[in-house]
């Protein structure tokens, strides 16, 4: 008997891979007014939610919907510094992908390999901000839906509403949550409606079960510090018509882009296998994907949730399909059938000691690779060298040691950075699009990409300062007209007007 | 032959079946929607250019004669029998007969869609609702340009195919005569080879193979590219599709060779589409087979690498979808709402069995084109069809038109066509809409100037820019306009032109 079966073996030796994968550098340009966010939540020991981060929306009630998630990483940055919260964004894909595990039928290997696809596509969203717990809620509750439905116990339920209370704090994404209860009740109902008899069905009774936990997870949403108000998010966020503009993760994907194709695999390895088998997907399979994939291909943040939806389906139809094609092999090929019978009396004769040694080495290499990656991302000169690429980090130093306020205008991506380490200007914009709305976004809009009336919205917000990368159009335009080049390193460039001189 | 009789055969013809008022529908929309279709791209003053000069003087130009930047470099002329095309309409009808064959174009080419669901599903209602979405999720590439030959052209080719898979058909020659004209008529006959190639590999797959029938598919290809050489730069046509294709800069800065953005309306339909075929697949208990797996899983996968390619894919998938979806149907018998459906559906075939149709068809075309050629405006808003100053600098090119300025003008890519259609050949552009000649080099100096990237001014230099005409809006504009070496020559709400007054 092998110290560790194969059912355990694969998944573990995957989900240390995907640890190895998602332990990453933290380095997000949304992470750093978190950080501060929670900090500022930790110090004053109430609910940070009226703006003092920016000029532009300076003492306006802001709703921070992840205002739990914030106090989390501004503890494991105190605690754990930077490798803290990139132990905590690999630990929660891991978390997030167990839990797809559990879900997956068919052959361990098989599932095992379904789920890295799961993982390179979600990997896209992994990042230290709190998406990544909506990540791991959206596989819990997948998971008690499953388990509900395969066990028919209603005690799974009770999970729902808790999670969907807690998901309320940490996270605005506690909408796909609804959406994925909606999909899961809808597809029962189609099953029953088209007569399908899948199997595990639900009876209608146990249908109205799962509305009524809706219901009530519905209610438990609303226990947060905002109440009511926490309803507004997803549609205050998704109605901001610049977004997609701004924030590349809200727009459609682009599979000329490699790094977003594996979705695509995903997609088309899912038409595959449902046109190969003659078996349907059960309609809480179905109806579920169709919503995710759509959201997918309206946003590509959405890549994630689609990963841990459609990767149980894949596993179970890919698995149906092997069979049969399996068995047609075996009938009609004797030589086949002799070697898979074969390979399976091998199997069973292998030497056990010789297996252990095997496992017990592969597990400890990507451990070993685990703990080197986690090392190697925190090193603080790497560190330093990334920051320095992709923010302005020159420019930041130059404004602090000038210790001047300022009106500033800022590029959107470097609004976090700059709220983070100078803290004593405000900034113009940052991440948080769902407090500047569309208002604000487009007249920064309007000033970064250089459009017609650019200069008169700067005045009309008395910037006296701008902080934008160094190939930005509005270098050649602000000198033009009359502004002076501050300071100037590889990636960022600072332009005061005369009254700043 | 007594009265009744002819009563009956008049009827028959007059009576129109349902693909009939479908073509109809698709015509009548693609007529009213004709401003759209040439104001939304660009490169149909070029087209039309190109073939005035074809026709003019009876050659075909293989180098460059449109440009100052490029001029006389080797260019391949992929579309020229559609700019010829075009430019035939154009005399005959001005820019309204351009919009009148592309209406009529795109017409044929969905009818072939409801004609081919409808055959493969034998449920004229799935077919007609196939169809219709189709021609939904691809109005977004309605336009005025060589692009619906290629349409037209899948269409045609898919249904061929689809007959030499199933042993409908037993000839190969239809094929080569095809892809000579496709070849010539638009760069994208590749498309043809690419189905041509799913549909080959899918058969190749399939446990029962009919040997002949693979021989006959295996021929297909070699003698289509074989006759793809047939045109005026012989295997140049290849290396310049491929060789763009092959350039992820100038495919990535190409609008339409974008992926498709589902968050404008525009393209719901297609993700609808898209949805529709997850769930058929999903709820189906028939096994596909390979060749249409393949066209379905390969021309989706493209569809959502560059919307141009949506009308193709909705040409090839569109009736694999309704043949799937009525067996979808049909393996519900038994149900109250399904034998309805299939009952109403007995019926209309009953009804469609005694109809012959076709004067709808006949009517529509001829009465438009008349209509037309006499100065009524067919299109929705009644405006008739000609370039929009809001989007063309039309007021622009009337001054430019007066007062002839002189040396090298910079212009925005998107009027290129616009400015050859109006001002050649007295004066050349800088770039124009055909990227694939004009090349990453040249596309990237355009971009450098036009976002006003460290070093644009130099761009200017090595071109001696004199004149620059560009959107009101644009970065550009606004430097030039606080410049003092520029002057503003003329500005009205789209356009902004200057003149360099600077030391020489």
């Amino acid at each position: 008997m092998p110290w560790i079966k194969e059912e355990k073996l694969y998944p573990l030796l995957v989900l240390i891979l995907i640890f190895i994968i998602a332990v990453r550098m933290p380095m997000d340009s949304d992470m750093w007014w978190h950080l501060k966010a929670g900090q500022e939540t930790l110090r004053t020991g109430a609910v940070y939610q009226v703006d003092t981060f920016s000029s532009t929306r300076m003492g306006d009630r802001w709703i921070n919907h992840s205002w739990l998630s914030q106090v989390l990483m501004a503890g494991l940055l105190r605690v754990g510094n930077f490798a803290g919260l990139s132990i905590w964004v690999a630990a929660c894909a891991v978390l997030s992908l167990g839990l797809v595990y559990l879900q997956m039928e068919g052959h361990p290997l098989l599932r095992s390999a379904v789920l890295v696809l799961a993982a390179i596509v979600s990997s896209v969203v992994w990042s230290p901000r709190p998406q990544i717990m909506s990540l791991v809620l959206l596989g819990l509750i997948t998971w008690i839906l499953y388990s509900y439905r395969k066990k028919k116990n209603w005690l799974y339920l009770l999970g729902v509403p808790l999670i969907l209370g807690l998901w309320g704090n940490l996270h605005g994404g506690y909408v796909l949550g609804l959406i994925y209860l909606g999909g899961f009740v809808s597809g029962e109902v189609l099953d029953k409606i088209l007569l399908k008899n899948s199997s595990g069905e639900l009876s209608w009774k146990e249908i109205s079960l799962v509305g009524g936990t809706i219901g009530l997870g519905l209610g438990m949403v609303l226990l947060n510090p905002f109440g009511l108000e926490i309803w507004k998010i997803p549609f205050n966020t998704v109605g901001i018509e610049t977004l997609q503009n701004l924030i590349n993760e809200w727009s459609s994907p682009d599979f000329h882009q490699a790094f977003q194709q594996p979705f695509l695999w995903m997609l088309l390895g899912l038409l595959g296998v449902l046109a190969l088998t003659k078996k349907p997907l059960d309609g809480y399979r179905l109806v579920p994907i169709l919503l995710f994939a759509g959201a997918a291909l309206v946003a590509r943040r959405n890549f994630g949730p689609f990963a841990i939806i459609a990767a149980p389906a894949l596993a179970g139809q890919l698995q149906a399909v092997l069979e049969e094609w399996i068995s047609k092999a075996r009938k009609i090929n004797a030589e086949f059938d002799n070697f898979i019978r074969s390979a399976d009396a091998n199997k069973q004769s292998f030497n056990v000691t010789g297996r252990n040694l095997i496992n017990l080495t592969l597990i400890g290499l990507l451990l070993t690779a685990a703990v080197i990656k986690t090392i190697q991302v925190n090193d603080p000169d790497l560190v330093s060298k990334v920051e320095r690429e992709f923010f302005p980090v020159g420019a930041a130093e130059w404004l602090n040691d000038k210790s001047q306020t300022a009106n500033l205008f800022n590029d959107y991506n470097w609004g976090g950075y700059l709220i983070y380490h100078v803290p004593q200007v405000p900034v113009f914009v940052d991440g948080r699009t769902d407090l500047y709305g569309d208002e604000i976004l487009n007249d920064y809009i309007n000033i970064i990409f250089c459009k017609e009336s650019w200069m008169e919205t700067l005045n009309e917000y008395d910037i006296d300062l701008v902080i934008v990368p160094a190939d930005s159009c509005l270098k050649s335009l602000a000198v033009a007209g009359g502004w002076q080049v501050l300071y100037e390193e590889e990636n960022s460039i600072v332009l005061g007007n005369e009254i700043t001189e | 032959m007594n009265t009744n009789t002819i009563a009956q055969r008049v009827t028959k013809f007059i009576l129109p079946r349902l693909g009939e008022v479908f073509f109809a529908a698709v015509f009548a929309a693609a007529i009213g929607l004709g401003p759209q279709m040439m104001n939304i791209d660009g490169d149909l003053g070029r087209h039309i250019t190109l073939g005035n000069f074809i026709l003019d003087t009876g050659t075909i130009p293989t180098s460059d004669l449109f440009s100052f930047s490029k001029l006389g470099d080797p260019l391949t002329p992929h579309e020229w029998l559609s700019d010829a095309l075009f430019s035939l309409l154009h005399k005959i009808a001005g820019l309204d007969g351009v919009v009148w064959l592309t209406a009529l174009i795109l017409a044929l080419a969905f009818w072939l869609i409801y004609r081919q669901s409808l055959k493969l599903s034998n449920m004229s209602i799935a077919a007609l609702v196939g169809a219709l979405l189709g021609a939904s999720a691809a109005s977004l590439h309605w336009l005025t340009r060589p692009h619906i030959f290629t349409i037209l052209f899948t269409a045609l080719w898919s249904i061929e195919l689809e007959k030499v898979r199933i042993g409908l058909k037993k000839g190969w020659f239809i094929f080569p005569v095809m892809m000579v004209l496709w070849a010539n008529l638009h760069g994208a006959f590749i498309a043809g080879l690419v189905i041509w190639a799913l549909v080959f590999l899918g058969e190749l797959l399939e446990d029962t193979k009919n040997w002949s029938q693979l021989r006959l598919l295996m021929w297909i290809g070699p003698s289509s590219i074989l006759a793809s050489l047939l045109n005026p730069d012989g295997l140049g046509i290849w290396k310049t599709g491929l060789g763009f294709l092959g350039n992820q800069y100038l495919v990535s800065h190409t609008a339409e060779y974008l992926p498709p953005d589902f968050q404008n309306p525009v393209f719901w339909p297609f993700l609808f589409v898209i949805g529709l075929s997850v769930l058929i697949l999903g709820l189906s208990q028939r096994r596909m087979n390979f060749a249409q797996l393949f066209l379905l899983g390969g021309w989706t996968a493209m569809a959502l690498y560059s919307a141009r390619n949506i009308p193709l894919y909705v040409v090839v998938v569109m009736p694999i979808l309704c043949d799937l979806g009525a067996t979808l149907i049909k393996e519900g018998r038994g149900s109250m709402l399904v034998d309805w459906f299939l009952d109403l559906q007995d019926r209309i075939t009953a009804t469609e069995n005694l109809i012959r149709g076709g004067l709808l068809a006949l009517l529509s075309v001829a009465l438009s084109l008349c209509l037309l050629v006499n100065g009524v405006n067919l299109d929705f808003q009644s405006k008739g069809n000609s370039f929009s100053e809001e989007i063309f600098p039309v007021q622009a090119v009337n001054y430019l038109e007066g007062n002839q300025l002189q040396g090298n003008g910079f212009n925005y890519f998107p009027w290129g066509g616009y400015l050859l259609y109006r001002l050649w050949p007295d004066n050349l552009v800088f770039i124009d809409g055909q990227t694939d000649f004009y090349g990453e080099e040249l596309t990237r100096e355009y971009e450098q100037v036009i976002t006003l990237q460290p070093g644009w001014q130099k761009i200017f230099s090595k071109f001696n820019i004199t004149w620059v005409i560009m959107p009101v809006d644009s970065p550009l504009a606004g430097y030039l306009s606080e410049n003092e070496d520029w002057a503003t020559i003329y500005q009205d709400q789209t356009t902004k032109l200057f003149n360099y007054i600077g030391e020489q």
